[in-house]
């Protein structure tokens, strides 16, 4: 039993299409802009930088705070602790992906379909990465090379007494 | 949102940098930034471009407990409001042995220090690794007000009766290490001793000193060699016991709004103006009511609490209820409140003595002490 609800279609840079209510579409400010755009008529939207993988990710996560939204006004307003507890649980639950990869691809996802939320959760949570690490041990996850000059090296070194590696 | 170029092929990892790379450094606590600022020079820029714009270095509620049964056990701890992290601080040992001393007091928030008849010790740097050692000053005191302005340090009251001068206040230059007597204090204030009665504030100039329950207030230049007062900083007569304090150079009053038995309200005001000339009070804000009965705790009565502040924050704790600190922030003028746990103090019994300030850290100071101090080391505290 459930009202029609309109829907648009987006196309990962795979080809492979996706309806998404348009609640869940909201979440995501350049999304919101298109729909509420009386001048555009949305048939079909492509998001280039994005694999079939990775949006299936970011629909599920706009479904889910699209639901909250909702029920959330249907009770009246502000969510109770609890709710609000469970919907962070559910966030951590959605961010343990199995390949660090992953992180990144879903981070830059939200950063391109400006969805705040889902942005600050990958944020901290590839923040969660550096706490703790070594420099060398920063370089291996996000595949940077150790840039610093030889003499810039020295002398930060000197200065503070303090390893690169 | 962030800016970032195209990224790369949907299966490589997509290189993080620019307002993407910043946003996530905003996450990371600043004990963890060291490391991130050592990655490359393009991250050394993203960590400072990202605590200059998004999340900036915040004043440290600095917490030292000092236990008062055998084995004496000290330990130094921290809140840091930018990322709401309780921090642990392990320090070299010779920081330590001031640390653990039971006189240690602090004032005004950035100074502490250890008075007895024959010992003088002040630290003011944000992680108080430095410490100064001066002559006691010459006039035996117990629990006098203690103030740093400027360079020198100011030693008023607490003197006994039979003292030549019970009134002697003497200011100590650390540059030439020496003491001299200056203008008598107010007799009024003699009998005050400071940690119990008295508040004390500091600007550039003066040395602020506020009686807790009338609001009388005494403003005294070591330079100018001069007293001003008395001033009634109570900002209206159903304020019962204030404390001051001074943000950005400008003093503020924490009041208790109600009486002992049954504390209605607690509110934070600015002044204004010029004290000797006019000045007013503008109200920056009111803690939530739920916060008030946070502080209030077991106790029916709240004779006063203690406030430390600093830059734009305000730390305020009820002595005798240590589980609770209330947190201001000062945003476009008015005051955004938080209530944070004490977790150092929920699982220790009464026994313990805390030793309250606030600092001011920057990442240069971390960096510093972690190059200067093998023993050095902060770690973010378990059951945050």
């Amino acid at each position: 039993m459930s009202s029609p609800v309109e829907q648009i279609t987006v196309v990962s840079s795979d080809g492979d299409e996706f309806k998404m209510t348009v609640a869940a579409a909201m979440q995501s400010e350049q999304l919101k802009q298109m729909l509420t755009d009386d001048s555009i008529s949305i048939v079909k939207v492509p998001v280039e930088n994005i694999s079939t993988e990775i949006l299936v990710k970011v629909i599920e996560y706009c479904q889910k705070h699209a639901d909250h939204e909702a029920a959330t006004k249907a009770n009246g307003g502000g969510a109770s602790d609890s709710e609000a507890e469970e919907l962070n649980k559910w966030d951590a639950e959605f961010m343990k992906v199995d390949v660090e990869d992953k992180l990144f691809h879903i981070l830059m996802a939200a950063n391109y379909l400006e969805i705040k939320g889902l942005f600050d959760l990958a944020c901290q949570t590839v923040a969660d990465l550096i706490k703790g690490k070594t420099p060398k041990q920063i370089r291996k996850i996000f595949n940077l090379k150790n840039d610093f000059t030889p003499e810039e090296q020295e002398r930060l070194s000197r200065q503070h007494n303090c390893s690169f590696d | 949102m962030a800016q970032q170029g195209s990224t790369s092929e949907p299966e490589a990892k997509p290189s993080i940098h620019g307002d993407v790379l910043e946003s996530i450094l905003s996450h990371v606590p600043l004990i963890h930034l060291l490391s991130a600022s050592r990655v490359s020079t393009s991250w050394n820029r993203a960590v400072s471009s990202s605590l200059a714009h998004l999340n900036p270095v915040k004043p440290w509620l600095i917490l030292h407990a000092h236990s008062s049964r055998s084995p004496y056990l000290t330990a130094t701890h921290a809140y840091d409001p930018r990322s709401h992290l309780w921090l642990d601080i392990r320090r070299p040992n010779q920081s330590s042995l001031k640390l653990a001393s039971s006189a240690l007091r602090s004032s005004h928030s950035s100074l502490f220090y250890v008075l007895s008849p024959t010992v003088f010790a002040f630290s003011f740097d944000p992680l108080h690794l430095t410490w100064h050692h001066a002559e006691a000053p010459r006039v035996w005191r117990v629990d006098p007000i203690v103030a740093r302005v400027g360079r020198c340090i100011v030693v008023a009251g607490g003197a006994c009766d039979f003292e030549d001068d019970p009134l002697a206040v003497e200011v100590y230059d650390p540059g030439t290490r020496t003491w001299t007597m200056g203008p008598s204090m107010p007799e009024i204030l003699k009998d005050s001793t400071a940690s119990t009665w008295l508040s004390v504030a500091v600007d550039e100039q003066r040395m602020h000193v506020t009686e807790k329950s009338s609001g009388i207030t005494y403003s005294f230049d070591p330079n100018a060699e001069i007293w001003d007062g008395p001033y009634d900083l109570r900002p209206n007569q159903n304020v019962y016991s204030c404390v001051i304090g001074t943000l950005h150079n400008r003093l503020i009053v924490a009041g208790l709004v109600g009486n002992m038995e049954n504390l209605n309200s607690v509110k934070l005001w600015e002044v204004r103006g010029e004290m000797g000339k006019e000045f007013w009070w503008m109200e920056m804000g009111e803690m939530p009511k739920e916060m008030v009965k946070k502080l209030k705790g077991e106790s029916e009565c709240v004779a006063s609490i203690a406030m430390n502040a600093m830059g734009d924050f305000v730390y305020i704790h009820n002595p005798s209820e240590p589980a609770e600190m209330i947190v201001g922030e000062i945003v476009n003028g008015t005051c955004k409140w938080r209530d944070v746990p004490n977790v150092v103090m929920k699982d220790k019994t009464r026994m313990q003595r805390m030793v309250v300030g606030c600092s001011d850290v920057s990442l240069g100071d971390l960096q510093k002490a972690v190059s200067e101090n093998r023993n050095f080391a902060v770690k973010i505290r378990a059951g945050n």
